[in-house]
């Protein structure tokens, strides 16, 4: 002690490395010296300040350089996991609220089974939807459609002659104006196509002998579009399926015969034929559309869906909120971005308490490897085609997406659309969404860093990859305009 | 989510991981090497960035490369630690990488008395104004601790920023005990005295020394 300038007393002090009697003759010699105490004072700021230098001090190694070493210890024969190849910076440590409890593990435990039967069901009852009220035996065989707008009076009648020439059945006039009291709301795949190719109000033509005029009186008084029923006494195969009915001062309105099959050419618009019908490569429908037939190019819609990807542990393991903007280049083809909130679940290090682990009783932070929610923000670009299969209208959408934070995640969809309204559509299908997770490693290595000073432990198994993001039941709500 | 699971049954200390590095398992070497590389990498942008940071990724990869190739060179049954044998590994390449050409010789070389009058005079720093914020005040810090006698700047870190132990310190340098304790003392007396002046703050070093 004695050999021991003060200055090192004090640091010895300071490190705890003095004995009791040590420690009494120093305290004592620093209460009776103001400079002593100056010199203790001004260590302790040092101290207190390169503890601060430290944590500013404390770098990540680059993602670059970790895997430079893994590629030279691979070369000399190393086997193990590889390090995650993603930038550090970018790498989230998920607060202990998000690990999914045991409890909720249970709740939400989906097999990969559960979730494909569950998606396969909404498409087919969506699907099955569409198709039984497009063919419902209610409603078979009368409509047909005139995709167009006749001018005159003339074309109307002449077209409604074509109809009732096509036509198996026939209805009476009485029957269009009682029927057209109430007719339920039906959609079916062509008009589904008429209301995203037409901004006009159509009139439905079931004549079997009527006249333009005779149509534009039954229609003068009801709006048949919104009112479709149909009536006990037609179950004689003979109804109506749906009647938009144009306001008669309007010649300019489109007319529409809606039918279970698709109208003959001759009852189309020739103009439409010539400018606006493009041929659906997918499923061989000739439909009307393009921009020459007024299509809706534009459609915004709200998708929502979620499910897991398969092989993994937990029941679910994502979901997916967006909203979506899409152009319709093509009757078949439509190309959408989006934007929304991407919740994946990644396994991601995070503390445990060292109470309940029973391990690190010397106070050391105890860290394992568990999957946790992540927020993301997620922007896509698809493209998509649309075809129909056992008349059930179908989009087929491919894409990919960014996380802005270096993750590219491929996306697919299948979807089948109900019209709810002529410019409103309810589309339920299957979205899958899957991304190699590669952050598993600079997860550890941020929750490392975080407690550095609490001695980290990692306790239980280690991975250092995965695939994430979720396959499952979707649904959509759609605007077009 | 199911991919390159590989049980590690627990894995308390480092000396046990390496352990079970050493028996086969070689996630061990991935999870020994996430608990210290930000450690050993930090350490050594604080050691070489004066002279030699274009050569702290090449430090940095041969120490963890000689890691992998040290199974035998290392055994955790004796009094030394896993992270005094790693840092005691960037320690010797960092002094091999001073005995090139153009360089100092060794650490010591460059503890010599003009070496550390000079580096330990604080004329290069503005004086003290009383409104210094934290980062200007931790700048001139970082700057005494980066020119410290490499010597003592080694001490220095291990022990003020990894947080090892004298021994462990002692281990990664090389050194006795005894000399790494002086020379860690000596170490915060600079740092002590430097930051003092570029603060602006007078004091007398003999004093300190002699007449306390």
């Amino acid at each position: 002690m004695n050999t021991m300038n003060m200055e090192e007393q004090i640091l010895d002090f300071l490190d705890g490395n003095l004995s009791g009697s040590e420690e009494e003759e120093l305290l004592h010699r620093l209460a009776v010296s103001p400079e002593r105490r100056t010199l203790l004072r001004q260590h302790l700021q040092v101290r207190e300040m390169v503890g601060a230098l430290a944590k500013q001090q404390y770098k990540q190694v680059p993602i670059m350089l970790t895997a430079g070493v893994f590629q030279a210890v691979t070369a000399l024969g190393y086997t193990g996991p590889q390090p995650a190849h993603q930038d550090v910076q970018t790498a989230e440590v998920a607060a202990p609220a998000h690990v999914v409890s045991s409890s909720m593990r249970r709740l939400i435990s989906l097999r990969p089974a559960s979730v494909a039967i569950i998606s396969l069901l909404l498409l087919l009852a969506g699907g099955a939807g569409t198709y039984l009220m497009t063919n419902s035996p209610n409603t078979s065989a009368v409509s047909q459609t005139i995709s167009s707008a006749p001018t005159q009076p003339s074309d109307i009648s002449s077209k409604a002659s074509d109809v009732n020439s096509t036509s198996q059945n026939s209805i009476s006039r009485n029957s269009i104006s009682e029927n057209a009291q109430a007719i339920s709301p039906v959609t079916s795949q062509h008009a589904s196509y008429l209301h995203r190719h037409s901004h006009s109000v159509s009139d439905n033509v079931m004549a079997n002998g009527n006249s333009a005029d005779d149509i534009r009186s039954n229609a003068a008084t009801t709006d048949i579009t919104n009112n479709s029923t149909i009536l006990p006494e037609h179950h004689d195969n003979t109804t109506i399926v749906k009647s938009d009915v144009a306001n008669p001062s309007d010649k300019n309105n489109a007319s529409s015969v809606k039918g279970e099959q698709n109208a003959p050419a001759d009852i189309r618009d020739p103009g439409m034929q010539q400018s606006g019908r493009k041929n659906n490569p997918l499923d061989g429908n000739t439909l009307t559309g393009g921009k020459a037939g007024k299509l809706p190019l534009f459609e915004f819609s709200v998708r929502t869906g979620g499910g897991k990807i398969p092989g993994s542990e937990l029941g679910y393991t994502g979901s997916l909120v967006e909203v979506r903007g899409s152009y319709s280049a093509l009757d078949w083809l439509s190309f959408t971005v989006s934007l929304g909130q991407f919740m994946p679940y990644e396994t991601v290090a995070i503390p445990i308490s060292n109470a309940s682990a029973g391990l690190g009783r010397d106070g050391s932070q105890l860290l394992k490897l568990a999957p946790a929610v992540q927020y993301r923000t997620l922007a896509s670009a698809e493209v998509g085609a649309h075809f129909s299969l056992l008349s059930m209208p179908l989009e087929f959408s491919v894409g990919g997406g960014t996380d802005f934070a270096g993750t590219v995640m491929p996306r697919a969809s299948l979807f089948t659309s109900l019209d709810l309204q002529d410019n409103l559509l309810l589309r339920v299908g299957v979205e899958g969404i899957a991304y190699t997770n590669t952050k598993i490693g600079s997860s550890l290595s941020q929750a490392e860093a975080q407690y550095a000073l609490d001695h980290p432990l990692l306790v239980g198994s280690i991975k250092t990859k995965e695939t994430a993001g979720f396959i499952g039941p979707s649904i959509e709500l759609s605007w077009r305009f | 989510m199911s991919e390159q699971t590989q049980d590690i049954k627990i894995a308390l200390s480092d000396e046990e991981l390496w352990s079970t590095f050493c028996e086969g398992e070689e996630s061990a070497y991935t999870l020994l090497y996430y608990r210290h590389a930000d450690r050993l990498y930090s350490y050594l942008k604080m050691l070489l960035s004066a002279s030699f940071h274009e050569s702290i990724d090449d430090v940095f990869q041969e120490t963890w490369v000689r890691v992998f190739q040290g199974r035998e060179k290392f055994t955790s049954n004796g009094s030394g630690s896993f992270a005094g044998w790693l840092f005691r590994i960037a320690h010797n390449i960092s002094v091999s990488l001073m005995r090139r050409p153009h360089t100092v010789s060794t650490f010591k070389d460059l503890a010599s008395e003009e070496i550390v009058l000079r580096t330990a005079s604080v004329s290069e720093y503005d004086p003290l104004s009383d409104n210094r914020s934290v980062d200007e005040v931790l700048k001139i810090l970082r700057g005494v601790v980066e020119e410290l006698p490499m010597q003592y700047k080694e001490v220095y870190l291990l022990a003020e920023f990894e947080h090892l132990s004298i021994d462990q310190v002692a281990d990664a340098t090389g050194i006795s005990k005894g000399n790494a304790k002086v020379r860690l003392h000596r170490a915060r007396q600079i740092v002590r005295e430097k930051v003092l002046v570029a603060l602006g703050v007078e004091f007398d070093g003999a004093k300190n020394n002699t007449e306390l």
